[in-house]
């Protein structure tokens, strides 16, 4: 189990410097000049000269991504020239309103997904069942950012009973929801197998039998028998999460770090767009390596070797 | 807005024997509603794209005079084919054209995003799975990594660098980023179909390792991958239009449903119909590979739906 | 400037030229307490980028240093005419040596008195880029004719020891500073009215580095009192403010507020004020409601929206070309659905607003596709492709751009449109000195209102005039402007009549594709009522300054 840990662990590492890598090399290969952006219109030859010395851009690149990863190493992302604040203090003001948010969405995820998914089961191959398959697989059909723009039509703007966006602690309500109505149909899909191997079993199917419906016992199990894929579901969910949550912040005006990624886009600010994509995916990788070890303990089955 | 990864295993053709493996897989196929409605959806997807320029009742790239109010504001649906039937957006451009056009957009990064997600995904999953050892270790790592990518991510950091895009531009980002999951599929194909008789056949008869793969393995990994595909297709129209919606998808002018959503999503309290009609648009595109997909692997693996 | 225009250039924050500003008095923050004491409550679109005068550039920044900061010369309330800030001043007969007396007794925000070193230091600083985190000084510029200024610039970085600044600044006496300029400029009183001349505390700017924009001290009205950086900025009155106590005691500013965000909180009464350019959507339902059409007001900016050509290179190095574009574009429809009838045609490179404007120039390229098309038959054009470029981080850009594709389109340019976050790409180097476009999308607000600040910025061929974007040269035209930029600021009248005969050369050879100036708006709760002497709200809707709430006062509602 500890050898197991550590070479995930080390697998972890690996992964996230060749993130790192791969992420400098395609944000900072491009015919970009930050120094004109930095300087502006009016700026002189000798200006620009300056400020890329400033900058460290007349350096070689290996130096300049051995400094980078100098500075992440040491939890650093560097400084944004455009925003005129470091890159690590706006994805870390930003992070927290993008995790409230996320577990928001996979609550929603979930309060969708758990009654449907047993619901299908029970009325196997019924109308609701189908009815319920088609509803899950149109929730994964449409864009998350559109699902997001209606709730925000109807239920905030024509109804009137959600904030309009901004952050606030009922403003993740639409947002996660939007996330929940897109995300649900895996976790629907988990809960109706995971229901109907409940409903093979012996004891249940002699209380069927007997015309008792036993909904605590078929309930228990069922959550028991779809902790696992759901812990591992979430695992492999999570990078898709965020991708969404990045499209859907906007909507909102939830200043997490799609929102600020979208500002980093319209500034074609490439020390932002790359600070926040290298922390999401470090973070999803970390989330990854917490679920595995997760899975280790939840299942005595699973071998570490 | 991503691939959900789903359990796809071979379908298990022994279980009914009198019938040939192709009869077994239209009788379960048929009988699925859903399916059918999935393959109705899109074809007819397919038939509006190609024929996108002779549906559209007017240019959408023409902003008419008539097409905005006095004070340039959008127009409401007039329901009139020939003149704005689903109404204007904000540069009086017909929105039913704009639609159909979009279509094209749509299907092309569409089919040609899984297109090159496959290509790459399948070939290196059967060297992998082939060679095994060493290589497949390298290979599989490798693998690993490109999977804990965050895709929508990548997609979005590499788009937003280069410059002068074309549409396809769009597909190729978004295409070479996604094979890590057929990789992985078609790894796993390639490494139950090695350990057939037909293989150790194969090879005694002397076949190269190269015919192998590809005469004898590459039938058999196929149906896994083709309902990959289809959900892949639906996943990639929803990243060009997210990627569109963002503002860094397919160049200007061409239209595109996230294009028309970024541009209406600012009049929702004036002109909701503006978010409305593409986002429709796109869900009904979506939803017609999402239930072909789920159709093909009901039918591929009976025990699937379970 | 400072300006939208200059920002849809930089291109450093996406949207803040729409930035919708939203002000409110006691909104659901203060109820009780509002009429004890007055707040005003705003918000931004986007990010306030700077309070640090050296990194100054853009409008939504303005709104804060503006009261935090004070200048040797402001603008007046009502026009565009300058008064004294925090200095008088006496100018020689030259026009080239400028002497200013400091007002008795007036001290920083944090107790500092101001003396004539502060002064100088402030000048110095804001023409080096080492002087802030950015590296940059986008503003020096403007003060380089300053004698001493091309030593001061070119020292090392950090300059050496015993080299404390220009040598064209210094302090004959105490509370007094001189400034010598190495020739008379009739604007350059402008210049030292503009935010990157604000007055800093050496003392604070040395405490804190890097970080002296969080802590930012002056001599304005009001004072920082916290920044939560992307969120809310909130200022409270000044307890030295030399103006004496404003009415409105705190202003708070809620920034990356979206505009339809914005507009419902105003509707809901948290915020007192939309401060525009309002995008088309909030004016569409500004326009569908009655209660809301009252509280709005427009007035022109001194701005001007056009297209550059870029004349290095064929085929825009023809005049017939340029005049083609100038008879295809149908101005009208693109006012109509880009800025809602709140724009005016653009007949010459200056706007209404400012001195030097011809009149008499009504319509100079109607829309006209025959002529356009006979003006490219006579050009020989061949079909070869023209690259037009233009910042896509709008809609509305993207959409102007997009009509104005289809206009070309239809007299027979081979017109592909590229939109671009990094647009400063595209501009000239010394590896590409012609540039990779044929046409870009423009825009300028002026820094001062001073026919110079468009016609030497933007059609100049002063050396490294990078705002000349498509490197604009008539020999003519460049005699009269430097002719009238060399005259004081006595000579007025003069300069205009040169820079009249200058429009005419400039609309003539086409020079760009004019397209149009539009308005700037904005709403404003009833509550919200203009103080003392100042009283028309409308004058806050003023072409060079942002509104300023020492100026204001928020009854009980």
């Amino acid at each position: 189990m500890g050898s197991f840990i550590v070479r995930r662990l080390i697998w972890t590492i690996v992964t996230i410097w060749a993130i790192l890598t791969v992420t400098y090399f395609i944000a900072f290969l491009v015919p970009a000049d930050p120094a004109r952006l930095i300087a502006g219109q009016h700026a002189s030859a000798a200006t620009l000269a300056a400020i890329r010395h400033h900058l460290g851009l007349d350096k070689p690149l290996w130096w300049r991504y051995l400094a980078y990863f100098n500075q992440f190493v040491h939890g650093n992302l560097g400084y944004d020239f455009i925003m005129r604040r470091t890159v690590s203090g706006m994805v870390l003001q930003a992070a927290p309103y993008t995790l409230y948010l996320a577990v928001v969405a996979v609550f929603f995820e979930i309060l969708i997904g758990i009654p449907v998914g047993i619901i299908s089961a029970v009325k196997r191959y019924s109308f609701i069942d189908n009815f319920l398959r088609f509803m899950t697989i149109l929730g994964i059909s449409m864009p998350t950012y559109w699902v997001g723009s209606l709730l925000l039509v109807l239920v905030a703007f024509k109804l009137g009973v959600l904030p309009l966006g901004g952050v606030s602690p009922a403003g993740a309500i639409l947002p996660g929801l939007a996330v929940g109505i897109t995300g649900s149909a895996f976790y629907a899909r988990i809960l109706r197998s995971a229901t109907l191997d409940v409903m093979r079993m012996d004891y249940v199917r002699t209380a069927r039998a007997k015309g008792i419906p036993n909904w605590g016992v078929l309930m228990k199990h069922t959550v028991r028998n779809a902790l696992i894929p759901v812990v591992t579901y979430f695992g492999l969910d999570f990078g898709t999460l965020l991708g969404g949550l990045i499209v859907t912040e906007t909507i909102f005006n939830w200043t997490g770090l799609g929102f600020l990624l979208n500002t980093a886009i319209g500034n074609a600010d490439g020390s932002l767009i790359m600070g926040i994509t290298l922390f999401s995916a470090s973070s999803i990788v970390i989330m990854n390596l917490l679920v595995d070890i997760a899975y280790a303990f939840l299942d005595p089955r699973v071998s570490y070797s | 807005m991503a691939l959900r990864v789903r359990e796809i295993t071979l379908a298990d053709a022994s279980a009914e024997r009198n019938r040939t493996p192709l009869q077994l897989f239209m009788r379960r196929f048929l009988r699925n509603r859903l399916a059918v409605l999935g393959v109705v959806l899109v074809l007819f997807m397919v038939a509006v794209a190609l024929f996108a320029r002779q549906l559209a009742p007017m240019n959408p790239h023409i902003s008419f005079p008539d097409g905005t109010t006095a004070q340039g504001l959008p127009l409401p649906p007039t329901w009139n084919w020939h003149h704005f039937f689903l109404g204007t957006d904000s540069s009086g451009r017909d929105e039913m054209s704009q639609l159909l056009y979009g279509t094209q957009v749509s299907m092309e990064v569409g089919f040609m995003a899984t297109l090159i997600t496959l290509v790459i995904g399948v070939f290196i999953g059967m060297i992998s799975g082939f060679l095994g050892g060493f290589w497949d270790n390298v290979l599989m790592r490798f693998t690993d990594i490109v999977l804990a990518f965050p895709q929508l991510l990548f997609i979005i950091l590499l788009r937003s660098v280069i410059p002068n895009p074309t549409v396809a531009t769009v597909y190729i980002v978004i295409g070479v980023l996604g094979w890590a999951g057929v990789a992985r599929i078609a790894r796993g194909q390639t490494l139950a179909a090695r350990k057939m008789e037909y293989v150790d056949a194969a090879r005694s008869l002397g076949s190269r390792n190269l015919r192998i793969v590809f005469m004898h393995i590459f039938p058999n990994i196929m149906s896994p991958v083709i309902v990959y595909a289809t959900l892949l297709v639906a996943n990639n129209i929803i990243f060009e239009s997210a990627l569109s919606f963002l503002g860094i998808g397919v160049p200007d002018p061409t239209v595109s449903w996230g294009k028309m959503i970024n541009l209406g999503l600012s009049w929702y309290q004036t002109d909701p119909w503006l978010i409305v009609w593409p986002g429709v648009a796109i869900a009904i595109a979506t939803l017609g590979f999402n239930l072909l997909g789920d159709g093909l692997n009901d039918a591929f693996n009976p025990r699937a739906g379970e | 400037m400072a300006n939208t225009g200059w920002k849809r250039w930089s291109l450093l924050a996406s949207g803040a030229l729409t930035a919708a500003v939203a002000l409110s008095g006691c909104g659901s923050s203060t109820p009780a307490t509002s009429s004890a004491q007055q707040v005003l409550h705003f918000s931004f679109s986007s990010n306030i980028e700077t309070l640090d005068p050296t990194e100054w550039t853009d409008v939504s920044s303005m709104y804060p240093m503006q009261e935090i900061y004070d200048t040797l010369v402001e603008y007046n309330q009502t026009n565009s005419g300058l008064h004294p800030g925090l200095a008088t001043w006496t100018a020689s007969s030259d026009g080239k040596t400028y002497t200013f007396t400091l007002k008795k007794g007036i001290k920083f925000s944090n107790g500092d008195p101001v003396t004539a070193q502060d002064v100088i230091y402030s000048l110095n600083r804001v023409t080096r880029g080492d002087a802030n985190s950015s590296g940059a000084a986008p503003y020096g510029f403007a003060y380089s004719d300053i004698v001493g200024y091309n030593a001061w610039f070119n020292k090392g970085n950090p300059p050496p020891a015993g080299m404390s600044g220009m040598s064209g600044l210094t302090s004959p006496a105490p509370g007094v500073v001189q400034i010598q300029l190495t020739t008379p400029q009739a604007f350059f009183l402008n210049e030292l009215a503009l935010m990157s001349a604000a007055i800093v505390d050496p003392k604070v700017v040395q405490e804190y580095g890097q970080n002296y924009q969080l802590h930012a001290v002056g001599t304005g009205p009001y004072m920082l009192k916290s920044w939560n950086q992307g969120h809310q900025m909130i200022l409270v009155a000044n307890p030295h403010s030399w103006r004496g106590s404003p009415k409105v005691q705190k202003v708070i500013i809620d920034e990356n507020v979206n505009p339809d965000l914005a507009l419902l909180r105003y509707q809901q009464g948290t915020y007192d004020f939309l401060w525009g350019p309002l995008p088309s959507e909030v004016y569409a339902k500004i326009i569908s409601s009655p209660t809301l059409k009252k509280q709005y007001s427009n007035v022109p900016e001194n701005g001007v929206v056009y297209l550059a050509f870029n004349t290095t290179k064929a085929p825009f190095n023809n005049v017939y070309m340029r005049q083609a574009v100038n008879y295809a574009i149908n101005k009208q429809l693109l006012i109509k659905d880009i800025t809602n009838g709140r724009a005016v045609m653009q007949t010459q490179p200056l706007p209404p607003g400012i001195p030097g404007y011809d009149s008499s120039i009504t319509n100079p390229y109607p829309y006209n596709q025959a002529l356009a098309k006979s003006l490219l038959q006579k050009a020989g054009y061949n079909g070869q492709p023209i690259t037009f470029i233009y910042p896509s981080n709008t809609t509305d850009h993207i959409r102007t751009a997009e009509m104005i594709q289809t206009d070309l389109k239809a007299i027979g340019l081979n017109v592909s449109i590229q939109g671009t976050s990094q647009i400063g790409n595209y501009w000239p180097t010394e590896a590409n000195p012609k540039g990779n476009w044929n046409i870009a999308w423009t825009d300028w607000f002026q820094d001062y209102p001073d026919a110079q600040d468009f016609l030497e910025n933007l059609l100049g061929n002063e050396a490294n005039n990078a705002t000349n974007v498509g490197n604009y040269y008539d020999k003519t035209f460049q005699t009269l402007i430097d002719t009238a930029d060399a005259l004081p600021a006595s000579q007025q009248a003069q300069r205009v009549t040169l820079f009249k005969q200058a429009e005419q050369i400039a609309v003539k050879q086409a020079a760009w594709a004019f397209l149009y100036t539009e308005w700037n708006d904005a709403l404003i709760q009833p509550w919200v009522q203009p103080q003392g002497t100042h009283s028309d709200l409308m004058l806050y809707l003023h072409p060079v300054k942002t509104p300023q709430f020492e100026y204001m006062t928020v009854k009980s509602h």
